[in-house]
Formats: structure tokens, sequence, C-alpha cells
């Protein structure tokens, strides 16, 4: 029998009421993590990869509602799971990693304290022990004289290392699933490059599961085993990362690959594709393609209905999945569609 | 944090001389202080006599630097009217004022804090509902009808505590209740509203997302933050109730300051008028300075930079 996937959510949707609308932000998400994997989210900012996270969490804002077919963890489901235990699964079985490491650590307490406090909340420990962890934890993440730093207070330490304390907290009960919710987008460019690569030693060396959630398809290269494509709450394309980068299949995901820049063919000054327009606002069921308005590729039938997620049928991988009705192999699009969409603008 | 302690312990004597010289200009100015103390009917010659013998007829900053250069070396004046060391007076009444005070203010902040603390996490429910309400008439209705109603359901219908004197605890439970109910509605909501900021927050999301009890994620990480503003308006409401408890302290016959200020204003005792009105301006700025230490203590980035 093949083991359950650390992660296993199926069929997951987040609804928010509004006075005058019901918002889909989550339109209905699968998403399995085995052991030792690392699955990158990647889309837009507005796509629905925050709520997705925090609804894996039990994290979700108080006006939002969760409907889910199943969200397992482990093997054990967390569907009917009351508040106690998935308090006790947060910081413990599943942690999470914030995109603002200003804020997400609480500048009243020390860093030691706020270690302690939550290596406490879930483990027997002792004061003299639950040191000694953060202490070997802080030197884990490559952090200079951790002895200092325990009893600093957050507001005296850079971003970098307030990142790098963030990491240290998610691995101090030894969690199988880490979520990183844009762990590096706050960041300046040389931190992240050093963020992302500890994270990616960590995962290796420990082999927990790893969420990787990006707006940036540059950063998930060398990092992602399985990149997961997300548009307008839904999700547009699934593959392996090296599938996914050589070979895009859904136009989202070509205008995503278009609009970062390639190491060494990239030229100063040259102009970026982009992909036209924002990620319209999720109200009201889908009748036809999210992605249609945006879509260089547009024709009639992406209007006739909703477009479902199908087993793109490719020879370099199995497990490729795309939601757009052109044909996977490539045939009848150009890759000129987005620069000339910036030449047009 | 040393540099942040001598600036502020340099702003509260600031503060404090400045409102001395208001002080001093207000009883000397609001009047002819030697037409005063003579009293009704006297003679000019009698006035200009009592002028002379108190030195009204000095320059007013000759007159102030002495009163100052008196006060610093511990002498508070005489009453003229009571015929007894102002001192004496001040210690007769000041426990009075200090105990009701901080009755009041403590009920106020057991009652508020709480109360703020769960209309926040409950916003728009009955509870949040009932503290609204609880803020809205605690400022519409004025507080000697409060005490009022107070005194005849526990004093006279119920017959439980004693309406006027201050001679045991049991003295000062209704005009603390009375006068401390005022201060709650401003409490309770800026806690309401601090909670309400500080739950959305990112690190209470942190403390959420690692799964602290809801005890630690509110308290510990949500009313630590949210108690520093409650915290400097606390030290001004104490500052109010303790020049302000006049009304409260005439309807329940307490022998505080505020009486006792409302008598010497009656009788033109100005050593007097002047003690209070420094013992009180002293009162304001010292617990504005404790006020900021306290949140100093609360909040790190305060005191290290
Ligand atoms: N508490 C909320 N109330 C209303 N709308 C929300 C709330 N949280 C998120 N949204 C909306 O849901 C959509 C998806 O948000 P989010 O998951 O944060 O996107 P992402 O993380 O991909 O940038 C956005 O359009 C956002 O405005
Ligand atoms: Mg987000």
């Amino acid at each position: 029998m093949e083991a359950s996937p650390i992660l296993d959510v199926r069929n997951l949707k987040v609804d928010i009421p509004l006075t005058d609308a019901v918002l889909h932000p989550v339109r209905g998400i699968d998403l399995t993590v085995a052991r030792g994997e690392t699955v990158a989210i990647v889309g837009e900012s507005g796509c629905g990869k925050s709520l997705t996270a925090l609804a894996i969490m039990g994290l979700l804002p108080r006006n939002a509602r969760l409907t889910s077919e199943r969200i397992a963890l482990k093997g054990e489901s967390l569907t009917s799971a009351g508040r106690k235990r998935w308090r006790q699964l947060r910081g413990d079985r599943i942690a999470m990693i914030f995109q603002d490491p200003m804020t997400a650590l609480d500048p009243c307490y020390r860093i030691g304290d706020q270690m302690r406090e939550i290596l406490q909340q879930h483990r027997r420990v002792s004061n003299k022990e639950a040191r000694q962890r953060s202490l070997e934890l802080l030197g884990k993440v490559g952090i200079p004289s951790p002895e200092d730093r325990l009893s600093q207070f957050p507001h005296q330490l850079s971003g970098g290392l307030r990142q790098r304390v963030m990491i240290a907290m998610a691995l101090l009960c030894e969690p199988e699933l880490i979520i990183a919710d844009e762990p590096t987008t706050a960041l300046d460019v040389t931190i992240q490059a050093q963020i992302l690569r500890l994270l990616r030693d960590i995962q290796r060396e420990t082999g927990i599961g790893l969420v990787l959630i990006t707006h940036d398809l540059g950063v998930v290269a060398g990092m992602a085993d399985r990149i997961v494509v997300m548009y307008g709450g839904e999700v547009v394309e699934v593959g392996a990362c090296d599938d996914v980068l050589a070979r895009p299949l859904h136009p989202y995901t070509e205008g995503l690959m278009h609009s970062i820049p390639v190491p060494g063919e990239t030229r100063q000054g040259q102009t970026l594709g982009f992909i036209p327009g924002v990620v319209p606002r999720q109200v009201g069921e889908l009748t036809r393609c999210g992605f249609l308005e945006r879509c260089p590729y547009a024709h009639a039938k992406c209007g006739a209905g909703p477009i479902a997620l199908r087993d793109a049928d490719v020879s370099d991988g199995d497990d490729r999945m795309m939601r757009c009705v052109l044909p996977a192999d490539g045939s009848g699009r150009s890759p000129e569609a987005w620069v000339r969409d910036v030449e047009g603008a | 944090m040393l540099i942040y302690l001598l600036k502020r312990l340099l702003m509260t004597i600031l503060v404090i001389a400045v409102t001395s010289v208001i002080a001093f200009l207000l009883v000397h100015l609001s009047g002819d202080p030697a037409a005063a103390m003579a009293g009704e009917g006297a003679s000019p010659a009698d006035i200009a006599s009592v002028r002379e013998t108190f030195g009204f007829d000095r320059p007013i900053v000759f007159q102030y630097l002495e009163w100052v250069g008196r006060i610093l070396s511990g002498e508070l004046g005489r009453s003229y009217y009571l015929r007894m060391d102002v001192s004496d007076i001040l210690a007769d009444h000041l426990p009075v004022t200090a105990t009701l005070g901080v009755m009041a203010l403590s009920f106020a902040l057991l009652l508020s804090i709480p109360l703020g603390v769960a209309a926040a996490l409950r916003p728009n429910t009955v509870i949040d509902r009932v503290a609204l309400w609880l803020a809205v008439a605690g400022q519409a209705l004025p507080s000697f009808l409060f005490a009022l109603g107070l005194m005849y359901l526990f004093g006279v219908y119920l017959r439980v505590l004693p309406i006027s004197g201050g001679t045991t605890w049991a003295h000062f439970i209704m005009p603390s209740v009375a006068l401390g109910y005022y201060a709650t509605p401003a409490i309770m909501r800026l806690t309401r509203s601090g909670m309400m900021d500080v739950l959305q927050s990112d690190h209470v999301r942190t403390a959420r997302a690692y799964g602290l009890s809801s005890w630690r994620v509110v308290i510990r990480h949500g009313l630590r933050h949210a108690i520093v503003p409650v915290v400097s308006l606390a030290a001004v409401q104490l500052g109010f109730m303790l020049g302000g408890s006049i009304i409260i302290e005439s309807i329940f016959s307490l022998k505080g300051i505020g009486y006792l200020a409302w008598e010497s204003i009656q009788r033109a005792d100005i050593e007097v008028i002047q003690a209070i009105l420094l013992v009180i301006a002293t009162a304001y700025a010292v617990l504005t300075l404790l006020a900021d230490l306290l949140n100093a203590a609360l909040d790190p980035r305060i005191r290290i930079s």
C-alpha cells in the first residue's frame, strides 16, 4: 500500500460573502504533497494562494467560509476536526512562514521567549531545554552569534535575519509540512536568494514537505519538485517543475514565463513580456474560461462553458494537467504573442 | 533607555514648573487677594494693611520666586483662615482623594478592559452591543445623577452601603463606582478598537499559526499591545479624578481635595488654593511620567532603539 501523502487536499473552496455578492477566491483546489516533496503554488497576487494556505492551516479570516471534500494531514482527516485539534497541529505538525518578517514576529518579546513559548505550547520541555533547542536551530538557519539573538527583540534584527528566525521557529517541533507564503517577497534581492537556498537545504536535509507559495515563477527553478499554477482561484496547470518550466501548457503559465528575466539571455533594458490586465474579482460561478479576457489565444470555444482541468496528453511526464482547450502539443500558439502585446501597449 | 528616562524626567519638571507659574498667576491675577482676605466691608486701610502684611504689594515676579523657594524648602505656608499649616491640611485631605481616585480607576479598568476585550473578540454581537450601550449611557448620564441613583439604591433602599463620610473602606465603594463609571466609556472604546486592530495584525496571525492557546494569543500577543494607549489614557483620567472629584466628594461628604478646593476658593484662602493646584499639577505630571515608563516596559521599541 502506498504511504499516504503528507498533505492531501480535495476540492477546497473558500467563499467570502460580501454585502452585495459572494466572492469565490478559491474555487475548488486539489493539492497533494508527498513526503520530502516541495510543491510550488504560483500565480499573480490575488489568485487565492494565501487563502488556500490559510484554509489548510485552519486560519481563514472570520468572514470566510470553507468547504472541502478532504483536507488530510498524514492520513488524518481534518475536515471534521475541531478547533482544538487544529490548534494542536499548528506549529507542531504544520508550520507556516509568512511574507513580511518585519511584522510577523511580536515586537514585545525577545526572540528566545517567542521560540520557547511555541516549543512549550507543544512539548513538555524545561526552559533550559527550550533554550538549547532554540540555539541549535538558530545556528542551523545560519544566524551568527545565536546566543546574543535569543535575548534580542525582533526590531533589533534585519529583515533577512528575522526571516531566518521565522524558519527556525517553523522547525522547532520538527513538523511534517511547512507552508511558506511568499517568504522572500519582502526581502532584498540578494537576501532572497540566500533565504531560498536555506529553505531548500533544510527541506532536503529534513525531508519535510514544503509548500512554497510565490507570485514569481523565477524563484521556483531548482527549488520545487512540482508546480501548481493558480489563476482566479483555480488550478490551471500542474506538472513536474522542470517540465512546466521547459514547456508551459496553459497560456497563463506561458505569460508568467515571459515576464521573468532569463539569466544570460535577457539583456539589460530589454522589455519583458507581461500579461495584460489584472486578475478579475472572483464574483459568481464561472461560466467560461476564467483567463479568457487576458488570453492572447482566446477563441469562441473558450466562452462556451467552464473549462475542466484535464490530463494533458504529453510525453514528457505523467501528472501533467491543464485547464485549457488548446492542444497540449503547442500548436496554434506563438511565443511572440506576449512580447507583441508589450509593443502594442 | 537612560537618555529616554532623562528626557522624560526633564519634561516632567518643566511641566510642573510651567503649571506652577500658571497656578500662581491665576490666584494672584483673578482678583485682589488682599481685598478677598480682608473680607466684605473692609475699609481701604484694612485692605492696604493686609496687602502689606502678606507682601502683595511687592513685584509679582518677586512674590513668585519667594513662593517657589519656600515650597522647594518644603514649606507650603499657612492657611490664614484655618490657622493651620497647609501641609497638615493637605495631609488630612489628600489620602481621601487618593483612595477615591485609585479605587475609582481600578473599578473603571476592571470593568472596561474585560468588556473592551470581549467586545473586540465578538464584534457586533450581544456583548458588543451591551458594551456600547454602557458606554453611551456612561457618557450621557450626568455623574451626580448616577451618584444619587446609586445612593438611593444601595444606601437608602437596600441599606447595604453607607451614604456619607469616609471612615471605612465601605464608604468609598459608591463614590468610587460613581466616579469611575465616568471613565469607563473612553477606556472601553480605546481597548476595543486597539484589540480589533491588534487581532488583525501579522504577529497575532503568527501566534495563531503556531498553535498558541487563545488565552496567550489574546492576552500576551494582543492585549499587551492594545493596552499601551490605555495606560496613557488611564493616567490622564486618574489625574482628572484627583482634581475633579469635587461633585462626587460633596455628594458623599468625603473630605477630599476637591472639597477642600471648593471651600478654600470661597474663603479666598490663597496659600491653600495654590498648594492644591501645585499638588494636582504635580500629580498629573508624575502620573504621565509613570504611564510613559510603564509603556516603555511594555513595548521594548520605546526603550531600545
Ligand atoms: N478577508 C477577506 N475579505 C475579503 N476579501 C478577501 C479577504 N482575504 C482575501 N480576499 C480576497 O481574496 C482574493 C485572494 O486573496 P489571496 O489569497 O490573499 O491572494 P494571493 O495570496 O494569491 O495574492 C483577493 O482578491 C483578495 O482581495
Ligand atoms: Mg498572498
